[in-house]
């Protein structure tokens, strides 16, 4: 019903942004996916973004996934710009909610991914400033720990119990009232 | 006691994020498990919860002595951000804590966010600070159980950009002063509220949402209004919003000749004329004199890419259609629909309740004497009760076809 094709169409003759990973790799991405950075926009509100835009702490890998969110998401957000053919608009509510289902779909599909790229993507989110990224990959990181008790999220995260005996009693006695 | 883990089994990616980043993850955990659990995982995570930003107080049987121990123990200083409570007043005591730490919170001189989520059987009164506090950028607040009155001694909220406000019930003296205690409002919520007379005058504002509120008067002035969202139920006096994108608008019944008035009614359209999109329940409503009088005097919709009619027979497509397929040029999408309708009001068949049967005389012949538009339209939309008269709606959609020349045109029958 919902046709995501033609806001590509759209997009060929819409500004485009190059992204500069640390490995020197490029990235030719729409204004409107890379401005899902509020690091990004700043940049382009200061016209800094000839010659593309050097991104030194995210690497090509971290990048490209980045982008895949970024463009995904900039399609949910479109429509606001005028697009006559975005259905994700306010006159297509019902299609919104079929859209934001995917999206939720999206979105749980693109965090299936290691524990290393899940951080190096928490990272990215928080230096590219892309609240939706950080907010989903901390939910991410909340729920793996929701409900364990410390010896298991020691395991699961490799956290060295650095703690002598003594100081763990005192914490222990410190936080009773989050106890009773 | 816990064995020592040796480093080489792998980086820990976790304790290494920067405090703001663990904060957000703490954020979105029981606060009961982070000062208990979280704070026994190392040196690193000991003090963690105790400098958050945000604090989270929600219901349940550990609640009042645990959220005086965490406002009371958390590091002071360490700025409070973000304060959220959520009672469930089931006794005076509580609700004196509640209270307590609501103005604990406001009082710490760096709170941005309040949510706010009231379950109290009694008024909750709340604390005349809420309404002066500097530093809010953000309000929430939204009470169940009974209504609470927003009736504060003076309003000064010079940083607030965002209030949403569920289940309130303004008083009259505290309108002119929130509209002059609010110099930076950009998005406005007010949902099941209680507003009487109600008034907003503000150059800021860009989100406006009144839904399903009561009141008798309300006027807005708020010229960069980007997106609206209104339930007419009262008397609505819009002024002129040039930069309207998004409209979403429900026209109650009511009694008639009241909040319909005519000149409230060609405000209103002559508002609406500078929308991209607009959505739109039960125009058919609208005196149809006042319409008229728009179409004739030239009132035009050449924003306007979207437009959809929520109405709850197909004979009440017609004014619509009448009205905006000569003065809105530019449509590209239109969507006739009485789905939405039934999901807003529950109905499974029957419309009894909410609309008469008896048939009225059809005015689609009005509808033939249009000229074709000359730009055809992208995307026609019909969505149709089986229950509805299925060849006045042939007659309709093949009007339709001939007038705007659909590229594509969907019907789905439910």
């Amino acid at each position: 019903m919902a046709s995501a094709g033609s806001g590509d169409e759209k997009a060929a003759a819409a500004a485009m942004i190059t992204l500069i990973s640390s490995d020197n790799e490029k990235f030719e991405v729409t204004e409107a996916t890379a401005t899902l950075s509020q690091t990004i926009r700043h940049m382009i509100e200061d016209g800094c973004t000839d010659g593309g835009v050097p991104l030194p702490n995210v690497t090509s890998k971290i990048l490209a996934r980045v982008i895949e969110y970024c463009k995904k998401h900039a399609t949910a957000a479109a429509g606001e710009e005028g697009s006559s053919s975005s259905f994700s608009d306010a006159a297509f509510l019902e299609v919104d909610r079929a859209f934001l289902e995917e999206l939720e779909e999206f979105d749980d599909a693109f965090l299936e991914v290691d524990r290393a790229t899940l951080f190096d993507l928490i990272l990215a989110a928080n230096y590219l400033d892309i609240k939706g990224l950080l907010n989903l990959t901390c939910q991410k990181v909340a729920d793996s720990v929701k409900g364990k008790t410390p010896e298991q999220i020691r395991e699961m995260y490799n956290i060295v119990n650095d703690l002598t005996p003594e100081e763990e009693a005192e914490i222990r006695r410190e936080t009773q009232w989050a106890f009773e | 006691m816990s064995p020592r883990r040796d480093a080489a089994v792998g980086p820990d990616r976790l304790s290494a994020l920067p405090d703001d980043l663990l904060h957000l993850v703490l954020r979105r955990l029981d606060s009961r498990q982070a000062v208990r659990d979280l704070s026994l995982l190392s040196r690193r995570w000991r003090r963690l919860w105790a400098s958050s930003p945000f604090v989270t107080l929600t219901r349940s049987a550990y609640h009042v002595k645990f959220g005086s121990n965490l406002l009371l123990r958390r590091d002071p200083s360490a700025p409070l951000r973000v304060f959220c409570l959520h009672t469930l007043c089931s006794d005076f005591s509580t609700h004196g804590f509640h209270r307590r730490w609501l103005r604990d919170a406001l009082g710490r001189g760096s709170l941005r966010v309040l949510e706010l989520t009231l379950r109290c059987s009694h008024g909750f009164e709340l604390p005349d600070s809420l309404f002066t506090c500097a530093t809010l950028e953000e309000i929430n607040l939204s009470a169940s159980l009974s209504r609470e009155d927003i009736s504060p001694k003076s309003v000064c909220l010079p940083r607030l950009k965002k209030l949403h406000l569920e289940d309130m019930l303004i008083r009259p003296s505290a309108v002119e002063k929130l509209n002059s205690g609010w110099p930076a409002l950009e998005d406005l919520n007010l949902h099941r509220c209680w507003l009487g007379s109600f008034k907003i005058s503000s150059e800021t504002l860009r989100t406006l949402s009144i839904t399903d509120c009561t009141y008798t008067v309300i006027k807005v002035s708020a010229p960069n209004t980007s997106s609206l969202k209104i339930t007419v139920s009262g008397r609505v006096y819009l002024s002129a919003m040039p930069s309207l994108v998004n409209v979403w608008m429900y026209i109650s019944d009511g009694p008639p000749g009241d909040h319909l008035a005519p000149s409230c009614a060609y405000d209103l359209l002559a508002t609406l004329s500078s929308a991209h999109h607009i959505e739109l329940f039960r125009f058919q409503l609208l005196p149809q004199d006042t319409v008229q009088k728009a179409a004739t005097e030239g009132l035009s919709f050449s924003n306007l890419k979207s437009l959809y009619v929520g109405e709850w027979l197909v004979t009440d497509f017609y004014n619509a259609l009448d009205f905006f397929i000569p003065c809105a040029p530019n449509l590209a999408a239109l969507t006739l629909d009485q789905w939405k309708l039934y999901q807003r009001h529950n109905i499974n068949g029957d419309l009894s309740s909410h609309v008469s049967r008896e048939k009225k005389p059809s005015t689609c012949d009005k509808l033939k004497l249009l000229p074709a538009v000359p730009r055809s339209l992208k995307m026609l939309l019909i969505r149709l009760s089986k229950g509805d008269d299925i060849e006045e709606f042939r007659k309709m959609r093949s009007l339709l076809k001939e007038k705007m020349n659909p590229r594509d045109t969907e019907v789905v029958v439910f």
